[in-house]
């Protein structure tokens, strides 16, 4: 669809969810191995300044939509960060609120993308 | 879809795990005064050793008990001349099982377990939310 192909906003929700998606699961993986030996915590590289850098680039719509829907969030290991004596890395308090982090972002994206959708229902159907 | 599943996944074994390794302190100390196992000789602590589980790519597939190692600590040695399985000099080796010890460890072990039931729930979550668009 045209219309879909210029609509930087959707481009930008889908790509986020996808990101929280992701960060997630890795977040999902450090609580798996919070009582593991030697494991660095997982983390997604800084995905919200990448988007804010491909969405503040100049040219036409349908090119900032390309440029977005290019962007991918990379999985990143930890630093030496270790946090405690059995050189384990998580801190499991902290991954808890990284989770609720995620699901309210996530929760967020949803309700943009599902407005977004019912703007382009309003209009289909001639504002009614 | 895809991404959805290998979350549970991670976090269903993350809770396999951590029961594995409560099952192990519950055998620790079931049998903290345990003098004589099939194998010989008393009872010894058990130790779970967790591993990261990695697909082909590296890519996080959760946690697993890899191993069930015996504590090779040394055992307690209490005079009992009348026990069936004092030595020569009457000592009897008891387990080197300290029930404060593996208190702390089920404690450690059953938060871990709670923080992964958590996981699922927020990703069960995330999951009608993301099928929710479809009804927009």
């Amino acid at each position: 669809m045209d219309v879909l192909a210029q609509d930087v906003t959707f481009a930008a929700l889908a790509k986020s969810m996808e990101a929280q998606s992701l960060r997630q699961t890795l977040i999902a993986q450090n609580i798996a191995n919070v009582n593991t030996p030697n494991y660095k915590r997982r983390d997604i590289s800084d995905f919200s300044s990448e988007l804010l850098d491909a969405l503040s680039e100049a040219g036409s719509r349908t090119e900032r939509v390309g440029q977005v829907q290019d962007l991918v969030a990379r999985e990143v290991v930890a630093e030496e960060l270790f946090y405690r004596a059995d050189q384990g890395g998580v801190d499991v308090d902290r991954e808890m609120a990284e989770l609720a982090k995620t699901s309210l972002l996530s929760a967020t994206y949803s309700q943009l993308l599902q407005k977004r959708i019912g703007q382009y229902r309003m209009v289909i159907r001639e504002g009614r | 879809m895809q991404e959805l599943f290998r979350r549970l996944d991670i976090a269903a074994s993350g809770l396999t795990a951590h029961r594995q390794w409560m099952d192990l302190i519950a055998g620790n100390i079931a049998n903290a005064q345990t003098t004589r196992t099939p194998e010989g000789g008393p009872f010894r602590r058990q130790l779970a050793v967790f591993m990261e589980m990695q697909d082909e790519h590296g890519a996080g597939l959760g946690v697993k008990v890899a191993n069930v190692i015996p504590d090779d600590s040394e055992l307690k040695r209490v005079y009992q001349p009348e026990h069936p399985d004092a030595d020569a000099q009457g000592y009897v080796s008891y387990p080197n099982v300290d029930v404060v010890m593996e208190m702390v460890d089920l404690i450690a072990a059953s938060r871990a377990y709670e923080a992964n039931a958590t996981v699922i729930e927020a990703a069960k979550n995330i999951a009608q939310r993301t099928i929710g668009i479809l009804q927009a």
